[in-house]
């Protein structure tokens, strides 16, 4: 028997967890819905009320802050409370019994928070943002079209979310969910209750002390000595982009490496 | 089947728990660990599951070491904590998420205990009393058929025929292959089911015998005058009940709650008898 990793009692894994998980889900995602709805259709309301598309120059741009704000917020509340059973003695119990490996354990977690978690919210932003927007593409005019250089451009000024969202340098910060999947989810292990509070102060200490350590680096060692001219960061962009993900990513596997160890080394 | 080598556990630093204990427990025995409150029968239990992770020390579980929690032996342990915590689903819901894990549960064995425990098919397992709670994480665990049957304060929480009935299945889940240790501190409980008997006191296992060489060394009986040969007496109704040694091997039903009582009051004078059987 495979002591690390067997695909079957993964599976019966995933399925346990799916059974105590699924009423919870299933309430993410109705409140999810609700508040994705209802800032649609405020805006919505908004434009019936003034009755013009043109008068009221609507592109939607609310739709961005929200789908940025409202899912680091969704990401870190699901992955704050994935492993918070470790933090009841009795809970703890029942969990660390369960005949699976400290390893399966921890891929159920990524799975829940980060697969389905990422999956579901995507899903239903886009579906509601599709519906909707189709709606309103409907019954009025979504092109402007003008022309620059002699050429004819058509401009969409109702451009549906994934269009505007999945530009060229998003790719960089892909990371960054992961990375707050990443702490909230050590947070969940780390902490006994209020994983949630408790992680996002954490957070701001360290990095409130990360942010005067290099300051205080540069300060000491660098003012005065060097000059960085604008065109050094304009030349490298992506390259200080692709170091930024990679820095990123690092740091999320670093900090999935610890929640795992806390895992495998809870007591209850 | 079970073994605790040189253990040294503290929860702080400056108040060990266990310091050196050893221990082996054998398969077709069940062993009842008796012990005052706050004597350490949870911590030890919790040790020996791996459930927390000693100072110093060893502990196996057929031959794996059980710090690991490899699944390979998760899956021959059956653990009733006793404080218990079941999710808030239905019972068969439970069954479909979790039996899957053990690979001899034997569900219809599972519902003749739930039908005699006569706990409630549909209610959620979160809605249920603490007493039907604990009924069906009993009957949940013997039907796992896991080879270590480990239950902490099991009758607490259970009405009187409850507890007969506990006692009974018991009996009978008891096999050549299993070991089932019991801790409690209701020492009348485990009356005619245990067959070892472990007392722990102020952290360390004072006693550790079976019921058979402890009834071979020990004479219980019901006296009206003290003699000489007492090793330790009781006021009853009407006559003392005593322990003395038993020279002339004679039955007597071992009463177990005066035994816990001598042991860690004249512990000694009780140990010492095994000890001399020992030497002879």
């Amino acid at each position: 028997m495979n002591n690390t990793f067997d695909f079957n009692r993964f599976k019966l894994l995933v399925g346990r967890q799916w059974q105590s998980y699924k009423k919870e889900y299933f309430l993410i995602v109705g409140v999810l819905l609700a508040i994705i709805l209802y800032f649609y259709g405020n805006e919505f309301y908004k434009v019936f009320k003034v009755g013009d598309m043109d008068i009221y120059n609507n592109d939607f741009r609310f739709r961005i802050p929200l789908f940025i704000i409202f899912g680091l917020l969704y990401i870190s509340l699901t992955a704050s409370s994935y492993f918070k059973n470790y933090g009841k003695s009795n809970a703890a119990i029942a969990e660390i019994l369960v005949p699976a490996s400290k390893f399966e354990k921890f891929l159920a977690g990524i799975f829940y928070t980060t697969g389905l978690g990422f999956v579901t919210y995507l899903l239903l932003f886009h579906i509601v943002d599709f519906g909707f927007m189709n709606y309103v593409r409907s019954f009025t005019t979504s092109t402007t079209t003008y022309v620059e250089n002699g050429k004819e451009i058509v401009r969409d000024n109702l451009p549906y979310l994934h269009k505007i969202i999945y530009i060229d340098p998003v790719k960089y910060f892909v990371f960054l969910p992961f990375t707050i999947n990443a702490l909230f989810l050590l947070g969940s292990i780390y902490f006994k209750n209020k994983h949630f509070i408790k992680t996002i102060v954490s957070v701001a200490v360290y990095a409130g002390l990360c942010f005067f350590l290099i300051y205080s680096i540069y300060r000491l060692f660098f003012l005065g000595h060097m000059q960085l001219e604008e065109n050094d960061y304009i030349d490298n962009k992506k390259l200080m982009l692709f170091l930024f993900a990679v820095l990123g990513w690092t740091i999320t596997i670093i900090l999935w490496a610890i929640t795992y160890v806390r895992l495998k080394e809870k007591e209850a | 089947m079970i073994t605790i080598k040189d253990l040294n556990f503290s929860y702080t630093k400056n108040k060990p728990i266990f310091s050196d204990l050893n221990l082996d427990l054998d398969t077709g025995h069940i062993y009842g660990l008796l012990g005052k409150n706050g004597a350490g029968k949870s911590t030890l239990l919790k040790n020996m599951i791996g459930l927390v992770y000693p100072n110093s020390g060893e502990i196996l579980i057929l031959e794996q070491d059980v710090k690991q929690r490899n699944p390979s032996l998760l899956k021959e342990i059956c653990f009733i904590p006793e404080d218990l915590y079941l999710p808030n689903v239905s019972v068969k819901s439970y069954l479909k998420s979790n039996s899957c894990f053990y690979p001899n549960f034997d569900e219809s064995y599972f519902q003749k205990l739930f039908t005699e425990f006569q706990i409630p098919a549909n209610q959620n397992l979160g809605n249920m009393s603490y007493g039907q709670k604990k009924k069906f994480l009993i009957s949940f665990g013997l039907a796992t058929n896991t080879k270590v049957v480990i239950m902490d304060e099991p009758t607490n929480g259970l009405d009187i025929p409850s507890k007969a009935q506990f006692r009974k299945v018991l009996a009978a889940v008891m096999n050549e292959d299993r070991v089932i240790v019991i801790s409690t501190h209701q020492v009348r409980d485990l009356d005619n089911l245990i067959d070892s008997v472990i007392i722990l006191d102020q952290h360390r296992i004072v006693l550790n015998e079976s019921i058979q060489t402890i009834a071979d060394r020990l004479h219980f009986k019901k006296v009206t005058e003290l003699s000489q040969d007492i090793l330790y007496a009781e006021q009853g109704i009407g006559a003392y009940n005593v322990i003395s040694t038993n020279a002339d091997f004679e039955d007597s039903k071992i009463d177990l709650e005066l035994l816990f009582n001598a042991v860690t009051v004249e512990n000694e004078k009780i140990t010492n008898q095994f000890l001399i059987a020992e030497y002879e």
